[in-house]
């Protein structure tokens, strides 16, 4: 049975919020850290809170740990060395893997995020302005108070209009595709899979594979506690118009070019049950908008390019093993809204969004090196995920066609990564059980 | 089947169930030094595999009843095909 109630609801629950803070912190000393986690500890939600008062909450809020973080904690060798060896890298030394190199490189990344210093990240979503407001402002009082915590940088998370659903600043609609996890009661959506073993996504339960293994230790420190990758991907909104006017003459082949790279309309419209026209009805339908396959529907890609951004992340029935490489995102958009008639402003805007998983190595990294930026994914040659892969304008994107395909030479990067972390998300137990580290082995 | 020439760590467990599904873990297990629990034990696999492993001189692809003459011509064709739609772009 999952623990619902020691489990950070971030994991298993999405909220109404229309605004958000992450913000970055280090501590200097591990009595302070603890002090701080120790006060904070009373505000971070279970899942089992959550799902009783998401009608009446207006914030919730999730914390999580670099391992620097854990070891800055005063978490002991002995405990450290058992966490996987991505994790105890870091992001920053996962570069190689994960295609963070050029423009993508931790040098250029902002907020402090390539830091050694960073060591724990505290997620707020809110209902509304207000709410953020207030809540900052009782953290900084708590920050104030606590000796040797400081805060490296904040990042301020607004949704982007129409506010009616979720999408991200290119227009394109969101949350469409999210595994289901056994024993959560969820109903899978058509399309979405069987739910899966939750020792995919929450340590301490069986996988897809059979028992848990190799889990860090103490026991209490990693059951129902799971990893984060989190990544800042600035959006290119004025590169991406100008891009969408450069090759479609007319509104309407704008639009599928902009479908073409994602593998779904900006209404959401998967292409492999709408291929010619946009069908916003089908975009909004849960019960449609995500019931399809490739492997018979759409073999060769004319309706879906082989290499768009959805046939990548989730190659459904193309690829081997699939059920051991699924994750959970979570996240928001930050930054201006850049109105669709308006010019490139300069102004930095994106998603801040976190995948869930319990390997980062086996489901993010896996994900990033060989679908996102593997040259040679479904035997494409000279391509990369065309929204969040690593382009430096030497590559292409191919869309199958009949008579023949169209191909577009010297695609521009529409995103890039500006910061990024590993996280380890402790259950509510684990949280108590670093607050009194101090007590067991004075520092 | 597949060729590991990428990072050995991600493909480890693809590795493990082709092997299994393979009946290759009788060869496996029979070398020195290999880790009894290999299976459960990732990371002792990926050790051995990395103490162990030299760069390939010769690789098999099975592709039945063609032959290596037919399968370079077929690749000539397919890059001229691709050569030619790029032309009419």
């Amino acid at each position: 049975m999952l623990e619902f109630d020691d489990i950070q609801h971030i994991l298993l629950t999405r909220v109404p919020a229309l605004t958000g803070r992450y913000e970055f912190l280090s501590f200097r000393n591990a009595a302070g850290g603890r002090d701080w986690l120790s006060a904070l500890l009373p505000k971070v939600q279970s899942a089992a809170e959550v799902r009783a008062s998401t009608e009446m909450d207006n914030r919730w809020v999730s914390v999580a740990f670099t391992w620097n973080g854990l070891r800055a904690l005063g978490l002991g060798g002995d405990s450290l060395a058992t966490f996987p060896e991505e994790f105890r890298q870091g992001m920053v030394a996962r570069a190689e893997m994960l295609g963070d190199t050029g423009r993508n490189h931790s040098e250029n990344w902002v907020g402090g995020l390539a830091r050694t210093d960073l060591h724990t990240i505290v997620i707020l979503f809110a209902r509304d302005a207000a709410e953020r407001g207030r809540c900052l402002t009782e953290h900084d009082k708590l920050v104030a108070q606590c000796e040797g915590v400081e805060v490296l940088s904040t990042l301020d998370l607004e949704a982007t209009p129409p506010f009616d659903y979720a999408h991200d600043h290119f227009g394109y609609r969101d949350r469409l595709s999210q595994p289901v996890i056994e024993g959560t009661g969820e109903v899978p959506t058509p399309g979405t899979g069987a739910p899966l073993k939750p020792g995919e996504f929450i340590l301490g339960y069986p996988d897809e594979d059979g028992p848990p293994a190799n889990l860090p230790q103490p026991e209490i420190l990693s059951r129902n506690g799971s990893y984060m990758a989190y990544r800042r991907l600035q959006e290119h909104v004025g590169k991406f118009r100008d891009f969408l006017r450069e090759h479609g003459k007319t509104p309407e082949e704008q639009e599928l070019i902009a479908a073409k790279l994602m593998g779904r309309w900006r209404s959401g419209a998967p292409l492999v049950l709408a291929p010619d026209k946009d069908d916003p009805v089908l975009g909004a339908d849960p019960q449609r908008n995500n019931d399809f396959n490739y492997k018979q529907m759409d073999p060769h890609g004319y309706a879906v390019p082989l290499g768009s951004h959805i046939r990548r992340m989730n190659p459904r029935d193309t690829a081997h093993n699939m059920n051991r490489r699924r994750m959970i995102r979570r996240g928001a958009t930050y930054g201006p809204h850049l109105p669709e008639r308006a010019a490139e402003d300069g102004a930095e805007r994106g998603i801040a969004a976190f995948v869930i998983c319990a390997s980062l190595i086996r489901q993010f990294e896996f994900a990033q090196n060989v679908w996102v930026n593997d040259k040679a994914f479904h035997e494409l040659g000279n391509e990369r995920d065309p929204i969040i892969g690593n382009q430096d304008g030497t590559l292409e994107f191919k869309m199958p066609k009949r008579p023949i395909r169209k191909k577009i030479t010297g695609l521009p990067a529409f995103t890039t990564v500006r910061g990024g972390a590993y996280f380890f998300l402790p259950g509510i137990k684990a949280l108590r059980y670093l607050t009194a580290l101090g007590d067991a082995s004075p520092t | 089947m597949g060729i590991f020439d990428t990072d050995f760590d991600k493909y480890t467990e693809d590795a493990v169930s082709i092997f299994a599904a393979t009946g290759l873990n009788t060869v496996f297990e029979n070398l020195e030094g290999f880790p009894k629990d290999w299976k459960t034990n990732p990371r002792a696999f990926i050790k051995f595999v990395r103490d162990h492993h030299r760069p390939s001189f010769l690789e098999y692809g099975e592709y039945p009843f063609v032959s290596a003459d037919e399968i370079k011509k077929a690749l000539q064709l397919k890059a001229a095909f691709s050569n030619m739609l790029d032309q009419m772009q």
